[in-house]
């Protein structure tokens, strides 16, 4: 059958407009409003939209462009991991009057960059679950009203990131070469215990490019040894003692160790392995998950001892390094153009709140930010966290993640 | 030739709108429609993919200040793009070579004999399709690992798989297969067995009969199949990252990095359009062969064409040991170990708690019990569907007219790699295109987090799918079939429901369950784009997957195993509807 003149002539006609509404829709987003923000059904509001500047558009539509016009809902856009009982929620309903609407996507990053993206049109009314490794990021494109307490941002989380070892493996180990019960001294501690003989062939990392976890124990280690060209001074690698972290009681072992880099060329020479996620890491590569992985020592949580408990819960069968430690925050803020303020900041202070920080080892698997909250027997137990982990300046994270990520990967895979 | 009678026009005055004859400059209900055909499919496209995705290129390209050349530059003279780009079109080819090979004795085993069990056989090559990429790394990170049965010392000792390109091979092998199976099958069981038979019997050899006469009619749907596993391979995601290993990247595994950690949309929008370049010429090369090879074939009813399977005929048995070998190294092995592994507990005690523990809310933070779950995934994969299959048709029918004029037939073929190119696009950047493009309330509704984009941004990736189903067989209708139901007198629309429809019930029930699949499983854009609901099946087993503790890895593979069950009895139950009671045996 053949197709008819008509037709062919609809479907150019048609092609030419979409690539029109395409075009000026190009032309419309850097000036904010966006012409064709209607889809294809308006066509004529997208070629008058083709201007540089039309954020007039937004003036006198208020109402009609909020997500959410009535001011008794509050929007909280956070990442995948979040998570609220339905008991703390209706909590948070009563004492406020307000509904919230949970608006969950991706991972941190994924997060903080949708929030820069759509600053002028936000997704909801507050966020949370944007890290440190992160937030700089939200403050540079000022994405973040200012909160009551002149603060843009508040932590509501904290977790600790650290080098995880099987016990069970160890002691093994050291009854096998030490059959009269010399136990621990071939159990690692620290960073620089991961770079010795004994240890070869036993660890596994986790890839900072596509993990969070992986980029906490990079800063850790970038932290411990240094790095020259961001003006960072290492602090050391080796166990804390007196509240100081020292090079080691062995420091001729490693002697070259003059920045974090030197430090990964040898943890490769080391055979280090490097996983793509922490999943697939911990439950496919690391022998104390007891699914079948073969190596003893991984990078994890300081929280994840609590759940791998003995058969009658007395001792946890792995533990967490408190000496190789980075601190990850998880913070909430309000967003600019939001449509409900009032209801954010009533948010945020619920987020702070003792009746939701004592709920998030058991929703979310991290650590309340707020001092003083009680923790679950078993965290309080078997997952303590670092006394005094590596730190990194947010900024500097920010500016030179990208730098430090392809020098990893150089050194890594080189 | 034509095996079909149609018995349509015989009860029926001649209409008054004679399509016989020319179209005259008045406009017929049958332009009206066809006009329609194109733009409501082309609408849909625009909207909710052109747009998004140039919005997002343009503002990589400098935005409001102008075209920034120089980015371009620096992102093309960097060796680690090509690099990336070598990386891409190496697994494209090799994992379309393999898959295709693979597919095509299993799509003979699977629709062109006939042996007990075949149903359960067709739904377990569908089950990967769907299956999460996370889980998917998991079970063969478990076969691949020292002591699994992929591994060196293991089944195929030897090969040093864990964390390479033959990793990553396998993996896509594993997820394509049924692309290939379903879209040659497709065809293959409406083949008209007697031109074969009549070359036969003209003194010709099985093997020279099957190579002169059944691969040539075929190749429509090899060609079909081959570009759509080719785009699937250049553009996978989760299993390059979780198998690939460090270093090991794509062009695709790039933009998502540039997106999604160093927002460094400039990188992501020249690699997009490298990668609609690859994409681009994929398209063409596939193009070109179908193009040559497209024809009209006879085909017939379903029934004539399979014969019991019989140990005697050759060809029987070799695709019956392809299928054994393929189908149980590389998808009942990484499939049993889930199903094993979800059965037990952590010290390897065979226990159904991981399925019970499944529906309590409260266990390791679920959020939701996972039947609400399931009920949010069913729901989200049937708007999708409903959008994808009606517009995907609209477009096959329109792509399958064979136009006169060499500008029509350039028209058509233009228009056939447009519609192809959400499939070369990656997710994270229509998302984002998305989140930039809708910022305006339609009707009251912020559509960026009204969750439904979910099934929009699913919808156009099965689309594709659903063309390329479609259309082989629409196009191996015999033109003059149609045309003899006209000149006798039936309406457009009437050869449409007489002489098309029948035919392509069946491959129109593969559509579904293909638009459905993707639907199930994709993981994508339903963690990209917000959504206030209940998640879905995929992000529940990835939240599940995020936390310690073997209880809930037991529960995500248990969620998993969950999934591909519910894909298995989505594709049966297709099978069986298209198969048989639609299609009135």
């Amino acid at each position: 059958m053949k197709l008819s003149k008509g037709a062919l002539g609809a479907f150019a006609l048609v092609s030419a407009l979409s690539l029109t509404l395409a075009g000026c829709a190009g032309g419309s987003v850097g000036g904010g409003a966006n012409g064709t923000a209607n889809g294809g059904d308006n066509a004529g509001a997208g070629s008058s939209g083709g201007g540089g500047t039309n954020a007039g558009n937004n003036d006198g539509n208020q109402n009609a462009a909020s997500p959410n016009p009535d001011s008794n809902s509050v929007v909280l856009v956070t990442t995948n991991s979040f998570a609220i009982s339905d008991a703390t929620k209706a909590a948070f309903e009563q004492e406020t009057g307000l509904t919230l609407t949970v608006l969950p996507v991706g991972s941190a990053g994924l997060l903080a960059n949708q929030l820069v993206l759509t600053r002028d049109h936000p997704l909801g009314d507050a966020f949370f679950g944007v890290d440190n490794t992160f937030i700089s990021r939200l403050v540079d494109n000022n994405v973040m009203d200012i909160l009551p307490t002149d603060a843009r941002f508040v932590p509501i989380t904290q977790g600790d990131v650290c080098v995880n070892i099987d016990k069970a493996w160890f002691a093994q180990r050291a009854e096998q070469r030490h059959p009269e019960g010399a136990v621990g001294s071939v159990t690692p501690t620290n960073l620089n215990d991961l770079l010795s003989d004994t240890n070869q062939g036993l660890f596994v990392a986790l890839n900072p490019a596509t993990s969070s976890p992986g980029l906490g124990f990079l800063l850790a280690t970038i932290a411990a040894y240094g790095d020259p060209e961001a003006g960072i001074a290492g602090v050391g690698g080796g166990s804390i003692v007196n509240g100081n972290f020292t090079n080691g009681s062995d420091s001729d072992l490693h002697p070259n160790i003059g920045s974090w880099q030197d430090y990964w060329r040898q943890l490769r020479e080391n055979g280090v392995l490097v996983s793509d996620s922490w999943s697939s890491g911990y439950f496919s590569d690391f022998s104390g998950a007891g699914e079948g992985g073969l190596r003893p020592i991984i990078v994890s949580y300081s929280s994840s001892p609590a759940s791998t408990l003995n058969e009658d819960g007395s001792a946890s069968t792995t533990a967490a390094l408190l000496d190789t430690c980075f601190r990850q925050y998880e913070y909430a803020g309000i967003l600019q153009n939001a449509n409900n303020p009032q209801g954010a900041e009533k948010l945020i202070q619920f987020l702070s709140s003792p009746t939701f920080q004592a709920d998030l080892p058991t929703q979310m698997w991290v650590y309340p930010a707020i001092a003083g909250t009680q923790l679950p027997d078993d965290w309080a137990q078997f997952a303590p966290q670092a006394a005094q982990p590596f730190e990194v300046d947010p900024a500097a994270i920010e500016a030179n993640r990208e730098r430090w990520l392809e020098e990893w990967t150089e050194i890594v895979t080189g | 030739m034509v095996t079909e009678i149609v018995p349509a026009a015989t009860r029926r005055a001649p209409n008054r709108n004679r399509p016989a004859k020319p179209l005259k400059k008045r406009p017929t209900p049958y332009t009206l429609a066809l006009t329609l055909a194109v733009l409501l499919p082309l609408t849909f496209l625009a909207v909710f993919f052109f747009v998004p995705v140039f919005n997002l290129l343009s503002r990589g390209f400098g935005g409001e200040s102008g075209a920034d050349w120089g980015g371009l530059l620096t992102v093309l003279t960097r060796p680690r793009t090509w690099r990336l780009v070598r990386n891409t079109i190496g697994q494209a080819l090799v994992g379309t070579a393999i898959t295709t090979a693979l597919g095509i004795p299993i799509a003979y085993l699977l629709y062109r004999t006939r042996f007990p069990g075949q149903a359960v056989v067709r739904a377990l090559v569908m089950v990967p399709f769907v299956l999460p990429t996370v889980v998917v790394g998991v079970a063969f990170r478990s076969l691949l690992r020292p002591g699994g049965l992929l591994a060196p010392g293991g089944l195929l000792g030897g090969l040093n798989l864990d964390q390479s390109f033959a990793a990553v091979l396998l993996a896509l092998i594993f997820f394509n297969l049924s692309v290939v199976v379903r879209t040659v099958g497709g065809l293959w069981q409406r083949l008209d067995p007697r031109q074969e038979q009549a070359a036969r019997a003209l003194g010709a050899s099985p093997f020279r009969a099957f190579c002169t006469v059944t691969i040539p009619a075929l190749l429509p749907a090899i060609a079909a199949g081959a570009a759509l596993v080719a785009l699937f391979s250049a553009t996978a995601f989760g299993v390059v990252l979780v198998l690939g290993g460090t270093g090991y990247g794509t062009v695709e595994t790039e933009i998502y990095q540039r997106v999604t950690v160093f927002l460094d949309l400039r990188g992501a929008a020249v690699l997009s359009i490298l990668q609609l370049v690859v994409v681009a010429i994929a398209l063409t090369v596939s193009q070109h062969a179908r193009a040559r090879s497209e024809r009209a074939v006879a085909v017939a009813r379903a029934e004539n064409a399979a014969h019991r399977w019989q140990l005697s005929n050759r060809f029987d048995l070799v695709s019956a040991l392809v299928t054994t070998v393929t189908v149980g190294l590389l998808i009942v092995a990484p499939l049993l170990s889930l199903v094993i592994r979800s059965l037990q507990d952590g010290t390897g005690a065979w226990t159904l708690a991981n399925y019970r523990a499944l529906n309590t809310a409260t266990t390791g933070g679920l959020i939701v019990p996972v039947t609400t779950a399931l009920a949010m995934s069913l729901r989200t994969a049937a708007i999708a569907t409903a959008l994808a299959l009606p517009i995907g048709f609209l477009l096959a029918l329109v792509l399958s007219r064979r136009p006169r004029s060499r500008s029509g037939r350039r028209a058509i073929s233009g228009f056939d790699a447009f519609v192809m190119l959400p499939l070369g696009v990656s997710a994270v950047t229509v998302g984002f295109g998305f989140l930039i493009t809708f910022t305006r309330p339609w009707f009251g509704l912020d559509l960026r987090t009204s969750g439904l984009l979910i099934p929009v941004a699913q919808a156009v990736v099965a689309i594709p799918l659903v063309v390329r189903t479609l259309l082989p067989v629409l196009r191996a209708v015999d033109p003059r079939q149609r045309q003899a139901a006209a000149t006798l007198g039936a309406s457009p629309l009437r050869v449409l429901r007489d002489v098309d429809l029948p035919l392509i019930l069946r491959p129109l029930g593969t559509a579904l369950g293909f638009a459905f699949a993707v639907s199930l499983g994709e993981f994508g854009a339903t963690s990209f784009l917000a959504r206030p609901d209940a998640p879905t099946l995929p992000v529940v087993i990835f939240r599940l997957l995020s936390r310690p503790g073997q209880a809930n890895f037991g529960m995500a593979l248990a969620a998993a195993v969950l999934l591909g069950l519910l894909t298995a009895l989505v594709m049966a139950a297709v099978e069986r509807l298209s198969g048989t009671s639609l299609f009135g045996g």
